[in-house]
């Protein structure tokens, strides 16, 4: 019995050591590159863009608007799944402004409900961006975040109601050869 | 009832008490047996025993048994030396059987827990840090849709709009200046009016040798 529990604990401190050498030794380059990707966040000034869409949501086809067109079948399949009351969605208008840190910018198909945005630099992965994005309303600031977007992770941001559906923002980090991309 | 041999022992060495003797010499008497016969001879047993024997004898080759008995202490305090150096990268509360096994597996659990493998999933998409509504009428509610790999920001509280407000959409063709219209603040400002403040005397003083 002494044998075994002597055995179980070397095995497990083996494990233990061995997974903390491999985390820390993974770690390693990871902190190496921190201070050249915290460098680079003004090399990317411009070369990404946030692209945004603002998108009208209707329970029924009878509340959809005129002269707009259906969101793509992927941003309507996503939009499903996390506004689930709605089952039609229309783009309203699209924008996409590139990111430079000396200024705030601004997305804004509509002039009512705009997105401001800040960019203040890239995360320490060197993959997301930092930005403050806030929702603009008829000239207030309705909500103001410190967001993290990342490439192929989308924020939506629900609006108030207008008429008989809601509009909503879909948020999006865009490289700039990737203009006229449409949500991924 | 024939006599035990712990009671026979005991009467042959003198142990047993009168009321005792008395009744095993009872019970022999039923089986037959004379104590008389029986003392007598173990008697003369052992008066001949200590006629032959010496009662102290020096035995053969002392220093040689003196010399074994000393190794077999020596190797005895040996080995008990041994055992706890054997134990000794164990803490003491950590020598009982049960706890140094499970002391090891949750230091296991602990390190995958600490570097995100073992425990709450944390997702690699985008996140909102924190989220502020100036108006405390609205309150922004965050998540993160794992489904669609987005995240989610809902404002309960809006104001809902007419269907008949009008949004100004802007043509993404038209060129004009980016960023909401009504962004235009009236600054009330007049350069060329007299400053009004406190006013503020220099005093030189002149210090003293």
């Amino acid at each position: 019995m002494r044998a075994l529990t002597h055995r179980i604990t070397f095995v497990c401190l083996g494990l233990s050591c061995s997974v903390a050498i491999w985390w820390s030794s993974a770690q390693a380059p990871a902190a190496a590159q921190k201070a050249d990707r915290a460098a680079a966040s003004s090399d990317i000034e411009g070369t990404k863009k946030l692209w945004g869409a603002l998108v009208y949501a209707a329970k029924d086809a009878a509340s959809k608007r005129e002269g707009f067109e259906d969101a793509d079948a992927e941003m309507t399949q996503a939009l499903q799944k996390v506004f689930k009351d709605y089952k039609h969605f229309q783009v309203l208008g699209t924008r996409a402004e590139a990111l430079f840190k000396t200024t705030h910018s601004w997305v804004a198909p509509s002039k009512q409900l705009c997105i401001k945005f800040d960019f203040t630099g890239l995360t320490e992965d060197g993959i997301g961006v930092k930005l403050d994005l806030q929702l603009w309303n008829q000239g207030k600031a309705i909500v103001k975040t410190a967001a993290i977007l990342k490439p192929d992770s989308p924020v939506f941001m629900e609006g108030p109601e207008w008429g008989n559906g809601r509009l909503l923002y879909v948020l999006k980090l865009q490289d700039s050869k990737d203009d006229k991309e449409a949500l991924d | 009832m024939k006599p035990s041999e712990e009671q026979w022992n005991r009467w042959i060495d003198g142990e047993l008490s009168p009321e005792e003797v008395e009744a095993l010499k009872a019970a022999s008497a039923e089986e037959g047996v004379s104590l008389e016969q029986d003392q007598a001879f173990f008697g003369q047993l052992s008066q001949d025993l200590k006629a032959t024997f010496p009662a102290e004898q020096i035995p053969p080759f002392a220093d040689f048994f003196n010399s074994h008995i000393q190794k077999q202490i020596r190797d005895l305090n040996e080995a008990e030396a041994s055992k706890p150096e054997r134990a000794s990268w164990l803490p003491s509360w950590l020598r009982l059987s049960g706890v140094a096994p499970l002391a090891a597996a949750a230091l296991v659990v602990f390190t995958l827990t600490q570097i995100g493998i073992f425990g709450e999933k944390t997702h690699r998409g985008s996140q909102i840090v924190s989220a502020y509504t100036p108006d405390e009428s609205i309150l922004a509610v965050t998540s993160f849709d794992d489904d669609v790999n987005a995240m989610v920001i809902r404002l309960e509280g809006m104001e809902r709009l007419p269907a008949e407000f009008d949004l100004i959409l802007a043509d993404a063709a038209d060129g004009l200046p980016e960023g909401p219209f009504v962004v235009e603040a009236e600054i009330e400002s007049e350069p060329d009016a007299e400053f009004v403040g406190p006013r503020i005397e220099f005093v030189l003083h002149q210090p003293v040798y």
